[in-house]
């Protein structure tokens, strides 16, 4: 051949280049840098109970039900009560609702728990070991179950002391059936059982046992509730035929009183005041009226509640304060008076001339509760070894209020009587959240890589609807829209490669989920 | 072996179906076309077994060619004037990327205005396209060179185009020894079998260089064409063993003892040939010079053949123009004599436009340098004659 | 539901990074999803253009197959030759894909590619088109907009003219197939690849492919530029097969109003209301017509 090469430090005689351009590191082009940072979805942000509900909605999505029980048992070891009578503030904030119609979140967190109650096996569920310390929780409510399940994975000895007859407290006493099937709770609690909880029932614990409770216990946790209706302070309180709301639903529920009779009036305006109407209702009585001292707007009770209760037929009179009960032994009516709009928070001023009377039969005072933890521990806080938790610290807020108290006081006994011991690391516990994290906003999601798609019913489809905000599903965008091949499509985790990356940030664009940003990032050679 | 009548562009579509050329993609102009016709001809009758294409212009018809031979395959296509302008960028891409493409480009005058006749400015305007050129003579020079030419282009990956005369070569009839395929095959090695390009070698071909680089990809370019005139000399031995004929890279006659000698390039060598006895009988002892290979230039061989202190005067016939410079042969010649012991003048007779030659323009051209002494700077016109 | 399923892609890349594009590239992109979708079966040839660079300068290459550079109007012509002389060599599998930007397609290459769509030539014709010669600064093509500013439609001489319909030129031609794709859709721009690999004759592919550095858009936004095109009706996701049959492959679920589009384009900025409402005509009339193509 005529071209056989006359300069030996150069190869060909043609342009042909067979080097990779790997070797040409882009990364060093970029001033901003992606980087993959969960955030807080706004539904978490609105959860009593912070629940990481993307993550567990991304599992459901891949119809991986163990692993979504397991990511939900960090946050709630009752999704299945939860399911039910959670009001749900987290469906509000959906950011689906801004798109096309919110996630049926409950629907899908009470499938994991009946799917958890279906599927429980004993030998599955915690490994055995020995149990060094023990805990004794007064109250068998939602916080004192909550605290129980997670000392009892972390490996502590519990024993729950119920004073009633039987054990949920709340849930058992105080929310109706219709909102909460009992079997519901029952099955939970076999559960528990089994786990190895001891739960003694008619078992009251006053101020004089708790010095018993302390030398036989490592612990003590208080978990007495709000169970306790606020007096009214009203004359004629005292008449027989005026009782609590709390009191009315434990009767009720606990067989002492059978049927209600005659006319009822039920004083307050929260859940309580409103379960108690229902229940009133329910249960056999003529008329019942509810009485609430402000405007309809400034109802604290849910409005799926009050819905539920103006369908059972309740009636509803506003603006309205009982001033006297009057009755001979037994009450005949109220004295009653209208008053002028307020907020809540803001003083009740009565309007003259505006006095009226009804008759009735029965009141339910449901106008707030009060707990008994300063009868049963007067000198608490302050003693040793004694923590509270739930509605009997907080007053009275809601079940799952309740559970998340239970479990950031099961993380603070355990580090308390363990401290320096590692936990379980099969076994998370979430810890709160400080208040100060992100959250990701609906415009910071690419909602635009989904098809506008209303619920569906069946709740592996309905997952599918979570956009997971603020977690990375692993979804892969990220790869598929990098023009510059820094993201690793192969490893499964979707890492960046800085190397190559020139920083366009068309990754954090495209992100459905908002989990990535762009960052100003020191690289260490600089 | 016997002898065919057949004009140069027959001789040339014969030669490209002797040379199994594997890939042809042509344009018709006048007086290229009959060159495409007959291939496509021969194409449609089954008996040129390569691919023919009817592209939609010159400039696509080498374009075409560039990725048929980035491809591997031998390929052919052959044009004239606006024709070969068209395809400019195409010429510096193909020898840029040393593709052995075969062209063969007739002479015909550059509009405008419009004109058939056979002026050689659109070849000598790509002198500097970096391919190989080589001017015909004569019907059989043609369908030889072509032979030629794919070996020399495939040996030293340089293109190389086959130029004549328009209609005095393209369309004029000659006796021609055609030879038999096995001749051909034993000259000419068999086209490459498979694929030069495999997605599985990857490779990122004529890409983006920087300056030096660039400058390695040039020198190595002149460098593999300063060795092609050795090379065609070999070649021609082989040659003239298989088939009993062979060309010089710069034919000549009578230079030993020549006073004045005549230069000039393509048909007009044969007119210059035929008269050049008669034409000695008058005045001085004449000589005859062809350039027949023109790039690479074979500056050692006619620096040999007319670095000569007897010869005193040089008429370069150029049937050509380089506007403001004048006959193109005639600078090259003068710039390659410089520094031999060539002493004499060089005049110039400029036929640009297509005139001619005819014995009787030759010698009025004569006549008028015989007397004159210094005639440099002035370029006797044919058409004044 | 989700339109962008990691699942449905191939893992394997035949494109390295370290290219290099400018940040945000959407050519760079398109032949990354163009790359998958052919796998190792194709050569490529490229003409003058942006990815003459994004291919690799001396002595690098960022695609894992043979690439051949070709001078700027011979893009049809110079792939259809490679196509032939492979088949002259007994190579009749490897198909070959000519990468061509706008300028390569709508005005210097328009005839070598008229010429081999005539002859239907055995390739696939790919033009990335980001709507000006961006490789040089972004000078005007003819398919740069109607209102776009460009280095040689400058303020206040904006481009009056409107785009080039590139896709019904080739209709004309009656070629096999030809389909438009964006890589904001990368199913749809990979079923089209596959398709088009499917197909013998000549192929064409119009490609969407924002450039962040010529329009003026940040660099995060090549995608969603790319998107809010589709969705705002100014480029319908078309085949045509034989020159005749016209699906459009995603109607947008909603209408979005053409400002969505122009808004994060610096390119754009000097259009007032009068002519932003004139583009919304011709995006409505066009749009128009186009759905009567398909119901035929």
């Amino acid at each position: 051949m005529l071209y056989s090469n006359e300069n030996k430090n150069f190869p060909p005689p043609i342009s042909v280049e067979t080097v990779s351009t790997r070797v040409n590191k882009t990364g060093l082009w970029r001033f901003l840098t992606p980087v993959r940072k969960e955030k807080i979805s706004p539904c978490r942000s609105h959860c009593p109970l912070e629940s990481g509900i993307p993550r567990w909605m991304n599992k459901v999505k891949e119809g991986n039900w163990e692993e979504a029980w397991q990511i939900m048992r960090e946050y709630n070891p009752f999704p299945a009560i939860i399911g039910y009578v959670c009001y749900q503030f987290c469906v509000e904030k959906c950011s689906r609702a801004l798109y096309d119609e919110p996630i049926a979140i409950g629907e899908v967190e009470k499938e994991i728990g009946l799917w958890r109650h279906k599927n429980y096996e004993h030998k599955n569920s915690i490994p055995e070991r020995e149990k060094s310390k023990k805990v004794v929780i007064v109250g068998s409510g939602p916080a004192g179950l909550s605290c129980a399940f997670y000392l009892n994975m972390l490996g502590v000895s519990v024993t729950i002391l119920e004073k009633l007859p039987v054990a949920g407290g709340l849930l058992a006493t105080g929310i109706p059936e219709y909102r909460l099937p009992r079997d519901i709770l029952k099955k939970e609690l076999e559960i528990l059982k089994a786990e190895g909880i001891v739960i003694k029932t008619d078992y009251e614990v006053g101020k004089d046992d708790l010095p018993n409770l302390q030398d036989n216990f490592d612990a003590v946790l208080l978990a007495v509730g709000a169970q306790e209706s606020k007096p009214l302070r009203i004359k004629g309180e005292d008449l027989s035929g005026v009782t609590g709301g709390v009191e009315f639903l434990r009767d009720l529920h606990l067989g002492k009183l059978k049927e209600v009779e005659g006319r009822v009036i039920v004083i307050g305006g929260g859940n309580a005041a409103v379960d108690a109407a229902c229940a009133a209702k329910r249960n056999g009585a003529e008329e019942v009226t509810l009485l609430y001292r402000r405007g309809e707007e400034e109802m604290p009770a849910h409005p799926h509640e009050i819905k539920a209760a103006v369908e059972a037929g309740v009636n509803f009179i506003f603006q309205t304060v009982v001033e006297e009960i009057i009755g001979e032994s037994k009450v005949q009516k109220v004295r009653a008076g209208k008053t002028a709009l307020s907020c809540r928070g803001e003083e009740i001023n009565v309007l003259a001339g505006t006095e009226f009377y009804l008759d009735c039969n029965l009141i339910i005072a449901a106008a707030g509760q009060e707990s008994k933890l300063s009868e049963v521990a007067p000198s608490f806080p302050g003693e040793p070894l004694i923590f509270a938790a739930g509605d009997a610290v907080s007053g009275p807020s809601t079940v799952a209020g309740a559970i998340f108290s239970g479990r950031e006081a099961a993380l603070n006994l355990f580090s308390m009587l363990e401290h320096g011991k590692e936990s379980n690391e099969s076994f998370q516990i979430a810890s709160p959240l400080n208040g100060k994290e992100e959250i990701v906003s609906f415009e910071s999601l690419n909602s635009t890589l989904y098809s506008r798609q209303k619920r569906f019913d069946q709740p592996q489809e309905e997952a599918g609807r979570c956009f997971n905000c603020g977690l990375c599903s692993k979804c892969g965008v990220c790869w598929i829209f990098c023009p510059d091949l820094s993201v690793d499509g192969l490893s499964g985790d979707f890492e960046f490669l800085l190397d190559y990356c020139k920083g366009c940030g068309i990754c954090v664009t495209e992100c459905p989920t908002g989990v990535l940003t762009m960052e100003e990032v020191v690289s260490d050679e600089a | 072996m016997k002898r065919k009548l057949m004009n140069g562009n027959q001789a040339a579509a014969l030669a490209v179906k002797l040379a199994r050329v594997q890939v042809v993609s042509a344009y018709p102009i006048t007086p290229q076309t009959t060159i495409v016709e007959d291939l496509a001809d021969m194409w449609a009758r089954g008996t040129f077994p390569g691919e023919y294409v009817s592209v939609e212009s010159e400039y696509s018809a080498m374009a075409y060619l560039i990725g048929a031979a980035y491809a591997g395959a031998r390929s052919f296509t052959a044009t004239s004037c606006q024709g070969l302008a068209y395809m400019h960028e195409l010429l510096h891409w193909a020898s840029g990327a040393r593709l052995p493409i075969v062209m063969v480009n007739v002479n015909r005058s550059m509009g405008a205005p419009w004109s058939l006749e056979p002026d050689q400015t659109d070849s000598l305007s790509q002198r500097d396209t970096g391919w190989i050129q080589i001017y015909c003579a004569d019907v059989q020079e043609i369908l030889d060179t072509i032979l030629l030419s794919f070996r020399l282009a495939e040996e030293s990956r340089i293109p190389c185009m086959v130029v004549y005369d328009g209609f005095s070569l393209s369309h004029t009839y000659e006796a021609v020894e055609p030879p038999e395929q096995e001749q051909v095959d034993a000259f000419l090695p068999l086209p490459p079998g498979e694929a030069a390009i495999n997605p599985s070698n990857p490779q990122n071909i004529q890409a983006v260089t920087d300056s030096r680089y660039l400058s390695r990809v040039r020198q190595e370019l002149h460098l593999t064409m300063e060795k092609v005139p050795e090379a065609i000399k070999k070649m021609e031995n082989e040659f003239y063993k298989i088939f009993g004929r062979s060309y010089p890279l710069v034919e000549s006659i009578g230079l030993d003892d020549a006073e004045t000698v005549i230069v000039t390039a393509g048909s007009m060598g044969q007119t210059v040939k035929s008269v050049l006895p008669s034409l000695s009988s008058v005045h001085s002892k004449k000589g005859f010079l062809r350039f027949r290979l023109f790039r690479p230039l074979p500056d050692e061989d006619i620096a040999a053949l007319l670095g000569n202190a007897q010869i005193k005067k040089v008429l370069v016939i150029d049937r050509n123009l380089s506007a403001g410079a004048g006959g193109i042969f005639a600078q090259e010649l003068s710039a390659l004599l410089q520094g031999t012991s060539f002493q004499g003048e060089i005049f110039q007779l400029n036929l640009s436009g297509g005139v001619d030659l005819t014995p009787d323009l030759l010698n009025k051209a004569l006549e008028k340098i015989e007397g004159a002494e210094k005639s440099r700077d002035k370029i006797i016109w044919g058409v004044d004659l | 539901m989700f339109n962008t399923q990691v699942g449905d892609f191939s893992r394997e890349e035949f494109m390295s990074s370290g290219h290099n594009a400018c940040a945000g590239c959407g050519p760079a992109l398109a032949v990354r999803f163009l790359m998958k979708a052919m796998g190792p079966r194709v050569v490529v040839v490229i003409t003058a253009s942006c990815w003459s660079i994004i291919s690799g300068v001396v002595p690098l290459r960022s695609l894992e197959t043979v690439v051949m550079h070709c001078p700027f109007p011979s893009a049809a012509a110079t792939g259809s030759g490679v196509k032939k002389g492979l088949e002259a060599l007994g190579d009749l599998q490897t198909q070959v894909v000519v990468l061509a930007g706008d300028g390569g397609t709508f005005d210097i290459g328009l005839q070598g590619l008229s010429g081999a769509a005539e002859r239907n030539e055995d390739i696939l014709f790919v033009c990335y088109d980001n709507e000006a010669y961006m490789n040089t600064g972004m000078q005007k093509s003819s398919a740069t907009p109607y209102g776009s500013r460009s280095t040689t439609t400058p303020d206040p001489m904006l481009k009056t003219n409107p785009k080039k319909d590139i896709m019904k030129i080739m209709a004309a031609h009656r070629i096999p197939y030809a389909a438009t794709a964006t890589i904001a859709f990368p199913e749809d721009l990979i079923s089209k690849f596959k398709r088009a690999l499917e197909t013998k004759g000549l192929r064409f592919l119009h490609l969407f492919t924002p450039c962040p550095q010529g329009w003026g858009s940040p660099t995060d936004k090549t995608v969603e530029l790319s998107r809010l095109a589709v969705m705002t009706r100014l480029f319908p996701l078309i085949e045509v097969e034989d020159g005749e049959k016209y699906t459009i492959n995603y109607l947008p679920e909603e209408h979005v109003p053409i400002e969505k589009y122009l808004n994060p384009q610096r390119r754009f900025r000097s259009l007032d209301q009068e002519e932003v409402a004139l583009i919304q005509e011709q995006v409505n009339r066009d749009w128009e017509k186009m759905c009567k193509l398909t119901a035929q």
